[in-house]
This record gives C-alpha cells, structure tokens and sequence, in this order.
C-alpha cells in the first residue's frame, strides 16, 4: 500500500475516534444491577427479575440465579442495549427472569458476583415478599405480558410514586446559594401533566426550576421511572428553618371502566402497557410531598466586613472594559463592568462610577443574565488633566473561605486630548462659553448641552397648524383669484387686439356717446351745419364699429341693407335714412332747418342707437 | 373717591399678579431663572405647565428638553429636541444638542435605508409652519411667474418651461411637506428600555430590543400596546407606557 494513503487512513481513523470519543485503548466501566419490577407478588402470580451489566455487548453464558427455596425461576431471555450519544458509546447486556413463589413468605435474592473482562462485579440483594390471594385482593381485567392473566398486588401508594426534597447543603449562610433538587419517582404507573414542584420556604428565595431532566433508576432493587427539577435557592435571614415541603402534582392515567367501579384502589392494579393502545383513559389527579427538611442558616460575619459590602454571598468574578481610551474631552466612554459568579446575582449590587471633578457620570444600564451581571455606563472626562479611569471593587463574602473577598477591575489609562479651538462651535451657547482661547494655556473644557433660549418665540395653540388658519385660506383664496382674473383679463386684452370686430363692437357705444355729446353741444349753440356734422359723423363711426361695415357703405341708399336679419324695427331704419338725407342736405341748405327739426333728429338717433344696442346685445 | 381707587389698587394687588403669572411668557421667564439657578426639576416643571395650558413654542421644547437632560432622563429630552425640531429644525444649539443627546444614548445609531436617510432630512428641513407658508409662496411666485410670461408675451417654450419648473418645485415641495407630517405623525421616542414583542401580550416572545432615547415609528396602537417598527425595519409590540409620541395631543392610547 502507498505510504502516503496509509498515513492518510491511520489519521482519519484516529480523528474518527477523537470525534466520536471512542477510543480503543480506553479501559470499560462494568457494573453488574439487578432490580425487580415489584416487591410484593400474590401467589400464583409472578414477578420480573432483571440482571443488568453495563459496558459489554453480551455474556458468554448466562448467570445463574442461586436456589432460593420457595421460589421458582424461568429465564425469559436476554435484551443488548446498544447506544451512542453525543459521542459517548455504551452497551447494556441484560437477562430477564420470571419468578414464581411457591409459598407464602419472605424470600431473598442475595447479592450476585459475576466476572467480566477481569473485572469482578457485584449486585445488590433484594427482597420480595409472597402474600396469599386473601391478603391481596385481584384487580379483575388486568392481564400480564404472555397472556396470562394474573393480578396485581396492590402496593401502598407512596411506595410506587413519591417525592424526594433534597438540598445541597443543610447549614447554609445568609444569601449563600445551595442547589434544591426535587425527585419524582414513579414504578409502573402512567403518569401524566407533570406539573414543576411547589416548595413551601417563606424563609427563602427560590429560582426558578430549570428545563426537568428523567432517567430511572433503582431504588432497594425496585426500577423507578424519575422526572428531576432542579433550582437555587437563597436564605433570606438567619435560624433554623423548615425547608419544604415540595408538593407535586401529577395526574394518574386509569381505564375508565377500572375507575367508574373499583374506585380509587383500582388504578393501581393497572399495567402500565396495557392500556397503551387506544383504551380509555380517565386522568385523575394526585397531589404527592415530600418530607420537610431542617436548614440552619448562620449569619454573616462582622468580623473583617468591609464598609462598601452590599450583602453578596459567593464566589465572584469582576471583569471591566472601557472604550476609548485616547478620546478628547468631552466625548463619552462606555464601560462595561460584568460580574459573574455562583451568588444571588439579584442582590449583588455591581460597581458604579460616581460623578467628580474629573469625570461627569451617567445611569448605569444593568442587565442580568443567568449568573452574569452587566453594567453599562457612560462617563465623560471633564479635562484634559484625567489620566486613567479609576479602578473599581466588588466586596463578596465567600462561604467557602469564610472571609470577605474583594475584586478589583480597573484602572485603566486614558489619554485625553484638549478640544481644539475650531471645535468651539459644535456646542454653541453651551456652558463652556467661558472657554480660554489662548493656545498656549490647556483648555479646561467639557462637553454639554447649549444653555436655554431667553425668549419663548412665538406662542401656538398645541396642534396649530398655519395651513388651517382663516389668514391663510384668504391669502391662498386672493392667490387664486388674482391668477384667474389676471389670465382672464390677458385673454381680453389679445382679443381686443387681434379680433378687429370684437375691438368694434366695444368701441361702438364710446363712439356713440361721444358723438351725441358733440350733438348736444351744437344743438345747444344752434349750430345746424356743426350739429348735422356731428350726427353724420356719430352715424358713421358708430355703424361702422357696430356692424363692421366700411365708412362708404354708410349712406341713406344702402343703410336698410345693413340691418337685414338685425332685427331692427322699420321705422327705426327709416328714422335713420331720413336722418341721413337731413344731413345731406344740411351740407347745402342749412337755413331749413330749424332748432325742433333737429331736436327730432337727435331724438331719433338716440333711439335708434338705443334700439340697435339692445337688439345687438342679445345677438352677440 | 379716594375709596373706590383703594379698592381697585386692592383688587389689583389681589388678581394682577395672578394674571400675569399665568401668562405663558411670564412662566417661561420664570422657569428660565429656575433654570439658571440649577434647580431643572422645578424648571421642567414650570415649562410643563405652559404645555398644559395649550401653549406650545419651539423654545419651549428645546428648554424642556434641557431641563430633561440635566436631569438624567435622555429620553425626555430627545422627545422634546425632536418636538422642538418641528418648529425650528435649523437652529444650531438645538442641533447641537439633539445630536449630543443621541450620541449618549444605549441604542444603535439610526441608519437606515438611503431613502429613509433621505426622507428624514427632506421632513427636517423646514418647521411645521413654514412648509404652509413656502408652499403658499411658490404658489404666488408660480401665478406671477405665468402672468408675467403671458404680459410680456414670451415665446411659448418658454412659458411651458416656467409652468413646469414651477409646478415641479410646488409638487416637490409638498412631498416634503407631507414627508414632515407623516414623520412627525408617526414617530415616538423610547422612554425606558423595553423588550419588543412578537405579540401584543404579557411573556410573549422577545423580538429585540429598544433602550431609551430610541426613535421609533408607531404603526397601530391597540389597547395598551403598540405596534412599533424600528429605523432597520423590525417590528413588534410594546406597551404604551413605554413610548411617547412626539406630536402633543395625540395620546398614545
């Protein structure tokens, strides 16, 4: 084989064993149990033996149980348990009897030797009684794994589930952390709702119990099914207390039918696989406790208690950080103090920074985290002068050495920069106001906040919004308005000047007016020749405007044909035809006419025009 | 005569300085001496009594929010720079300030999306008022602006481009506008470290976590909860107790 490749296996196999925590050369742990299903059998019925080695995958030859008189045993055969978990591998090689009593009596399986491997491993005994049939009476429909029906002796019921209170310690100090363990045991029983313990402590705190753990194991030879709740607990002052005790409460799975007649004994001839299948269940439920335990809780010392201990008991660790250290003044550090230990991390009270003449302090931020305390804190160096920030203690008292221990953090060296002077303005109006300018003296500033403002400035009602306001709908309302009227108004202003009979038909009535006014004044002179001038000049102007018509289409021969479709009344374009021929003639032969004659016509002209006007209105 | 104008002078002595102490101007001056003299407690409070009367200013909050400061509680005075933000977001000693305040606290610095960077600073850059007020400006620049194109007849390009520009500017404007509404509408100011929930219930499973002086933006309140959702886009439920909104009037309830 390549060398190289025979390396390369060696090396995997090896890591192989190195991750799975197999090792070949390991020497193997073997224990040798035996344990009964119950301890009390009615005759004619029988029990189960169970012999258990450890640490090996099977026996050369089965064990042989010693002649007990009176008591007849059938192996039924043997179990290998095969396992690896996280890594770890074990094996279990276990024989299963039957034993049957022949008698009434007390019978003893004494401790079995058996050699394995060169090791020599020893079980304990165990003893079981054989009882009458009268003694123990039979719970009907109960059957045995095979078939055969047989009964289950009743047992008392604390001996087949009950609760164990155990504490780590029964002499304890004040504060002193002492784990509380709380055991449910359980022997063929279907157990259900397994609630966490109570434990009655007035004198003590407890935490919380932890996630239950359940193995089994053999109590006296028995085989009991365990749920295991562990916790801490704290004395809260010294004496001698009662600690418990812990009650636990459970509910019990029976057959319905079993429950309904045999009432509360019933259950307890139940098969715990029986009714594993589909059966009827009833829950009852069942309160157990446990035996009360006696603590003695010893008071701290006096001796050697340092003035600034705040009552924490245990072993401690403080570990500090601090960030930046090379910072200017002014800008904030974070620390960071974090303690941990086996005390009562909720009494512990951890080191704060104070606020001095070198460092301005702010509220810590503490946060607790099992057996970890956290403490962030800001501070911020007032001077450039600050070399370090100052070393902290925490005094505990550890139970353990009896004597008050402290742990120190800190201190840790800084290197403060003075603020430059271009920096001044980031904090305007702030206190440091009073700032030495000069460059060649240190600086001795701080960073705060910019001081208050003298004035309120403008009062508002709470919500005021200016959109809302009456000012500002006016002002938005003649905003729209004046872009409105101004766009109209251009509008107008390009008609007029590109739309030539638009321009006219407003011009017309100026014209009108104008020229009656001249009318009327040489009416009132008795001007004939200036007044039918006038008149001729008004009839011209106007008509020409009015009806868009050019100057020399307005004479007495062609005017009716001007107002055909207008709308005009007959005598009002005949009034204006005369007209017309008037002031023909009053070019020649003005002698003729006299102040009323031209009253009529300037009379007829008004009306004509007023007529031709409202005709013309309602056209256009 | 001469008993009628004792009586007055009486009933003056009496009501007169009760009047005037009440005015919102005389408390401020009041609260400011307070202030000076170092006692921020009585001076928080004195600013806060002008709040309940009705009365809000900028200077107002930004007094507050120092008096807050002073006194160790960061998430006050956040509350009420980024109150006072709402009327005069440009002043420097308020930026100053505001900004200090933040660096000191225990959250993450509120960074964002470049959009939400964006639109924060688009919201901040004009008081509450003056967003009205240049809208109503540009409004009237825009109607002269046409008119003036319209009189002085100028070539029809450059009329569209005139009426574009401005609309643009009014729309972009009120973008902001409602940018500045919206952020000052939703956001609330942590006022104690808390867990944020998934669930509106007591041991409900924690999300993350806020620390006082963070900002958050209040999507749904229900009950005593309220839905909130951090600057990177986490959500979840606090109770009310633990935020405050930064527009006055709105409870959190």
């Amino acid at each position: 084989m390549n060398p190289h490749r025979f390396f390369k296996i060696i090396v995997f196999v090896f890591f192989f064993m190195m991750c799975t925590g197999i090792s070949p050369g390991a020497a193997k742990e073997i224990s040798f149990q035996a344990d009964v299903d119950r301890t009390i059998v009615e005759l004619g019925s029988y029990l189960r033996l169970t012999l258990t080695v450890t640490g090996v995958d099977g026996l050369d030859q089965p064990i042989e149980l010693p002649q007990i008189d009176g008591l007849e045993s059938r192996l039924l055969g043997p179990q290998t348990r095969v396992s690896i978990i996280n890594g770890q591998y074990s094996s279990s090689y276990s024989l299963v009897y039957f034993l049957y009593p022949l008698r009434v009596g007390t019978f003893k399986i004494p401790s079995l030797t058996l050699t394995v491997e060169n090791q020599t491993v020893q079980s304990e005994p165990i003893t079981i009684e054989a009882v009458g049939t009268s003694q123990a009476p039979v719970a009907s429909g109960s059957t045995s794994e095979g078939g055969a029906q047989q009964g289950m002796v009743q047992q008392n019921l604390s001996e087949r589930i009950f609760v164990v209170l155990e504490a780590s310690r029964n002499d304890v100090y004040v504060n002193e952390r002492f784990d509380v363990t709380v055991k449910l045991f359980v022997n063929g029983m279907d157990v259900r709702n397994i609630s966490y313990p109570q434990i009655k402590a007035q004198e003590f705190f407890l935490e919380d119990f932890q996630q239950p753990a359940q193995y089994e194991q053999v109590l006296e030879g028995v085989r009991y099914q365990v749920v295991e709740f562990k916790t801490f607990a704290y004395a809260l002052q010294p004496g001698a207390f009662d600690f418990g005790p812990a009650e636990e409460t459970c509910q019990l799975a029976i057959r319905g039918d079993q429950g309904r007649q045999k009432g509360f004994g019933g259950f307890f001839e139940d098969d715990f696989f029986n009714d594993f299948f589909g059966r009827n269940y009833i829950l009852r439920p069942l309160t157990i406790s446990s035996k009360t335990l006696q603590l003695t809780i010893r008071p701290l010392p006096l001796e050697g208690r340092p003035a600034d201990f705040s009552g924490a008991v245990g072993k401690f660790v403080l570990d500090a950080v601090a960030s930046p250290l090379q910072l200017k003044v002014g800008d904030p550090i974070t620390t960071r103090l974090t303690l941990a230990g086996n005390g009562n991390m909720r009494t512990a009270e951890i080191p704060i920074f104070k606020e001095n003449g070198d460092f301005k302090a702010y509220e810590p931020q503490v946060t607790v985290k099992g057996n970890v305390k956290i403490s962030e804190q800001v501070i911020i160096p007032k001077h450039s002068g600050v070399k370090a920030v100052p070393a902290v203690s925490f005094w505990s008292f550890n139970p353990e050495t009896a004597r008050y221990e402290e742990q120190p953090a800190g201190p840790f060296a800084l290197n403060v920069a003075p603020l430059e002077v271009k920096e001044l303005p980031q904090i305007v109006g702030s206190s440091s106001r009073t700032l030495n300018f000069s460059n060649t003296q240190e600086d001795v500033l701080g960073k705060d906040i910019s001081f208050i403002k003298d004035r309120p400035g403008r009062f508002y009602d709470r919500g005021y919004q200016a959109w809302r306001s009456i000012f500002f709908g006016t002002v938005l309302a003649l905003i729209l308005m004046g872009w409105g009227f101004g766009y109209v108004w251009h509008r107008f202003s390009v008609r007029v000047k590109t739309d030539e009979r638009f321009a006219g038909r407003l011009k017309a009535p100026y014209y009108a007016r104008r020229g009656l006014k001249d009318a009327e004044r040489f009416l009132a002179s008795n001007d004939v020749r200036g007044f039918y001038d006038a008149i001729h000049a008004t009839v011209q102007q106007y008509f020409r405007n009015r009806l868009h018509k050019p100057l020399g289409s307005i004479s007495a021969s062609n005017i009716r044909s001007s107002f055909q479709g207008i709308g005009v009344q007959e005598d009002v374009v005949s009034s204006l035809e005369r007209l017309l021929v008037d002031c023909d003639a009053a070019r020649y032969a003005s002698a003729q006419f006299n102040r009323d004659r031209m009253e009529r016509t300037f009379q007829d002209l008004r009306r004509a025009i007023d007529q031709i006007e409202r005709k013309c209105r309602l056209r256009f | 005569m001469s008993k009628t104008i004792v009586i007055s002078l009486i009933f003056y002595l009496i009501f007169a300085g009760k009047v005037f102490a009440e005015e919102p101007s005389a408390v401020f001056a009041k609260a400011n001496t307070e202030y000076q003299q170092g006692r921020y407690e009585e001076a928080g409070g004195l600013y806060e009594q002008i709040l309940e009367s009705g009365q809000e200013s900028g200077a107002l909050y930004y007094n507050l929010g120092n008096s807050y400061f002073k006194k160790g509680q960061i998430g006050k005075a956040i509350l009420n720079y980024e109150r006072a933000l709402d009327f005069f977001p440009r002043d420097a000693d308020l930026q100053a300030n505001y900004a200090f305040a933040r660096s000191i606290t225990r959250g993450l610095d509120e960074r964002g999306t470049v959009f939400a960077r964006f639109a924060k600073r688009g919201a901040l850059l004009l008081a509450r008022n003056e967003y009205a007020w240049v809208a109503l400006f540009l409004l009237g620049v825009l109607a002269g602006v046409h008119l003036m194109s319209l009189s002085f007849n100028w070539r029809r390009n450059l009329q569209t481009v005139v009426i574009m520009v401005g609309l643009l500017a009014l729309i972009f404007h009120g973008f902001f506008w409602v940018l500045h509404e919206r952020f000052f509408a939703r956001r609330a100011i942590v006022l104690k470290d808390s867990s944020v929930l998934f669930e509106p219930r007591e041991g409900a499973t924690a999300h993350f976590q806020v620390y006082e002086g963070d900002p958050v933006e209040v999507l749904k309140i229900q009950d005593s909860w309220g839905k909130v959702a951090r600057f990177d886009g986490k959500e979840g439920w606090i109770t009310t107790d633990h935020f405050e909104r930064l527009r006055r009037g709105k409870t959190n309830q």
